[in-house]
């Protein structure tokens, strides 16, 4: 075996938490802490506790794990923005990161002027960026403005070229920190392409994501990072198995909320949402069961009551709603108070994020209505049973084989005859 | 190409490596003069019209109303000429030491010798000085003052680097400190107006007598620069003992600024 591209050995990294906490130190606390001693009240705070693994050529790396788990604190101690308290890696190719929204980008220059600087800022060479400028100009698709300013450009647009620059890079090892979340859900597929091929040429990558289905779609080996550790390390759906099953519990107190409406003869206090085997998620596939348990507490005799919980996407726009007129009819004579169960054998989703709205009523009033109490986390999943993974059109690209592409967000069971 | 990412450990000057960043390097200082006078009527002019402007402000106040004297140059010449350097001073000073502050994002992202940035905001004031330059010359044409020669072909760009020099020193200094304390910002331009009174850029040095005050000026690089820029018109003997304090005092200045910088720089990316 070769040796590996890149080489963790043992990284630890601690901050102070005064010096990430506050925006900044002004010079007289720091006179006045020196003069109290103040060393020793400093509170540290160990963002890796000693990482290690090896990555090898060709390898595509996904590392996951909840925020402040330490994923983006690795990648910048690898990119060499922050160095290591403790520990080594030994890097043996050319490093680049993809960045954020036009990171490099200055609002004053010109599309074109600042694909060169930002060229220059992730590696190329001038001549580098010469070559490839076309090529560049041409996959972001702002040909017509490349002479305009880029605070004229639309966020869009920016996302475009910026991701355009660094998609043309040819580094050894490619750093990826959360960037595919942005853009237009048709830019979207076009740098998941992008992705693949790059993929597919050999080329080494880290890629730190919230973003499971793209994870797994990308990724061959996973890390899974839980507060500094590193949790496990083996093939990209072992990890995020792990990864679901370790989430942590979810419950959202819903009872302290001023931001709500209705009058008051009921009050939700609580949800939370539970996976087949009963355990506390917020995470679950398409097709898969849901159990979402309400905490109430009312002061009245309870007439008519009915039940709904909305689910809506990131517009606000609502996807379907669970609703106890329909299903069960009118609840009558509740407990003062007590937990409700909701049932969804077969969530009918496809992979997103999903937020959830509790209302209550009483007869032609509402008791309660609060919104956004909890998120919901779809991956993408097997619906119909058949051993097929569906994704929505959106997001799917490449490895097609995998599974099936819906185009509507939301899918309903169902059966043919032929 | 293999590289080994470990704590930092011991100071150097990472000369090496910015030769490796060369080109991103020019990049910056393309970007910072492009950026300087976007959206601006006048553009470039305006390098050339803050100094003409200033001096023409002064040369009412200083000549005409309080007659301060200027060695027997034209007083027009004598603070131009004191002008052009003191903006490189100014100028480079206090864009180098707010510049990791405006490129953060750049910094907590990217990784490349971070001396650079601060490199790059000062030369952009060079820039502006060698606009600054050509009106130089056209007043030395109108006045038809004798100039030594070969003093300007030497002396000039001596002074030039001295400037430059102390300019980068103080500027590596105050960036590092803005990133940790931000006290410096508000701190900064006070004290850039207390040397502008303190520098013999709109009065001679001669008019403090005495070698106290001489050797005083000289330990000031802004004022060493100056005086050096100045004594191609007057024809004393050079003292270069004089310049012997600058060159010190400036190299002085230079490695505080660089020993400070690299000891800080790997940690602006947490703390910026």
């Amino acid at each position: 075996m070769n040796e590996p591209i890149l080489e963790i050995h043992d990284i630890h990294k601690k901050f102070k938490i005064g010096a990430t906490r506050e925006q900044y130190r002004t010079l007289r606390q720091s006179i006045v802490n020196s003069l109290k001693g103040g060393g020793s009240k400093k509170e540290e705070m160990w963002a890796l506790k000693g990482i290690s693994f090896d990555v090898q050529q060709g390898d595509v790396i996904g590392i996951i794990g909840k925020n402040g788990s330490g994923k983006s604190t690795l990648l910048k101690i690898l990119s060499r923005i922050t160095p290591p308290t403790k520990g080594y890696a030994i890097t043996r190719g050319r490093m680049a990161s993809l960045l954020e929204v036009g990171t490099g980008f200055h609002p004053e220059l010109t599309g074109a002027e600042n694909v060169y600087f930002n060229g220059a800022l992730l590696g190329l060479s001038r001549k580098e960026t010469a070559q490839k400028f076309d090529e560049i100009v041409a996959f972001s698709g702002v040909e017509q403005f490349l002479n305009t300013s880029v605070k004229h450009y639309s966020s869009g647009m920016q996302v475009r070229l910026a991701f355009s620059v660094a998609a043309h890079l040819e580094p050894e090892i490619l750093v990826i920190d959360e960037v595919l979340s942005v853009g237009d859900a048709e830019f979207r597929k076009k740098c998941m392409n992008k992705m693949q091929e790059v993929t597919s040429s050999g080329r080494t990558i880290l890629f730190v994501s919230h973003d499971m289905g793209a994870v797994l779609e990308l990724c061959n080996k996973g890390v899974l990072l839980n507060q500094g550790n590193m949790v496990m390390q083996g093939s990209m759906n072992e990890v995020v198995d792990r990864y679901m099953s370790m989430r942590d519990t979810f419950t959202s107190d819903i009872a302290t909320r001023e931001d709500r409406n209705g009058n008051g003869s009921l009050r939700f206090t609580s949800i939370q949402l539970f996976d087949e085997n009963n355990n506390l998620t917020d995470l679950i596939q398409t097709g898969q069961y849901l159990k979402l348990r309400i905490g109430y507490k009312t002061n009245t005799n309870t007439m008519g009551v009915m039940f709904n919980i909305n689910f809506h996407n990131h517009n606000s726009e609502c996807i379907f709603e669970c609703n106890s007129d329909m299903s069960y009819g009118h609840i009558n004579n509740l407990p003062e108070q007590g937990i409700l169960d909701c049932i969804i054998p077969k969530f009918p989703l496809l992979s997103g994020t999903y937020q959830l709205s509790l209302r209550c009523q009483m007869g032609k009033h509402i008791a309660d209505s609060v919104w956004d109490v909890a998120k919901l986390e779809v991956m993408a999943g097997d619906f119909f049973g058949n051993k097929q993974i569906v994704q929505s059109e959106q997001q799917s690209v490449g490895k097609r084989h995998v599974g099936q592409i819906a185009q509507s967000p939301i899918l309903v069971d169902h059966k043919w005859k032929i | 190409m293999s590289y080994t990412i470990k704590p930092v450990s011991r100071f150097s000057l990472g000369l090496p490596e910015i030769w490796e960043f060369r080109e991103l390097f020019y990049y910056f200082v393309w970007r910072d003069i492009k950026v300087r006078y976007k959206q601006t009527i006048f553009g470039v002019l305006w390098a050339i019209l803050q100094p003409l402007m200033l001096m023409i402000t002064f040369s009412f106040v200083f000549k005409r109303a309080l007659n301060i004297p200027s060695d027997d140059i034209p007083y027009p010449i004598f603070a131009y000429s004191g002008l052009m350097f003191w903006n490189i001073f100014s100028t480079g000073l206090s864009n180098a030491a707010n510049s990791l502050l405006t490129n953060s994002r750049i910094v907590k992202k990217i990784y490349f010798p971070r001396l650079i940035i601060p490199t790059s905001a000062v030369l952009v004031s060079v820039f502006d000085f060698l606009m600054a330059l050509s009106v130089y010359f056209v007043l030395l044409l109108y006045y038809q003052h004798s100039v030594n020669v070969l003093r300007l072909v030497t002396l000039l760009p001596l002074a030039l680097l001295i400037t430059v020099f102390s300019t980068c020193g103080m500027g590596y200094l105050l960036a590092a400190l803005n990133v940790k304390y931000r006290d410096f910002k508000y701190a900064l331009p006070f004290f850039i107006q207390m040397l502008l009174f303190i520098s013999p850029i709109l009065y001679p040095s001669s008019i403090f007598k005495g070698d106290y005050a001489k050797y005083a000026f000289a330990l000031n690089p802004v004022a060493g620069a100056v005086n050096l820029s100045r004594s191609i018109f007057i024809d004393k003997p050079i003292e270069w003992n004089l310049i012997g304090i600058s060159l010190v005092s400036t190299l002085f200045v230079f490695v505080l600024g660089v020993y400070f910088f690299r000891k800080e720089e790997a940690f602006f990316a947490d703390i910026v």
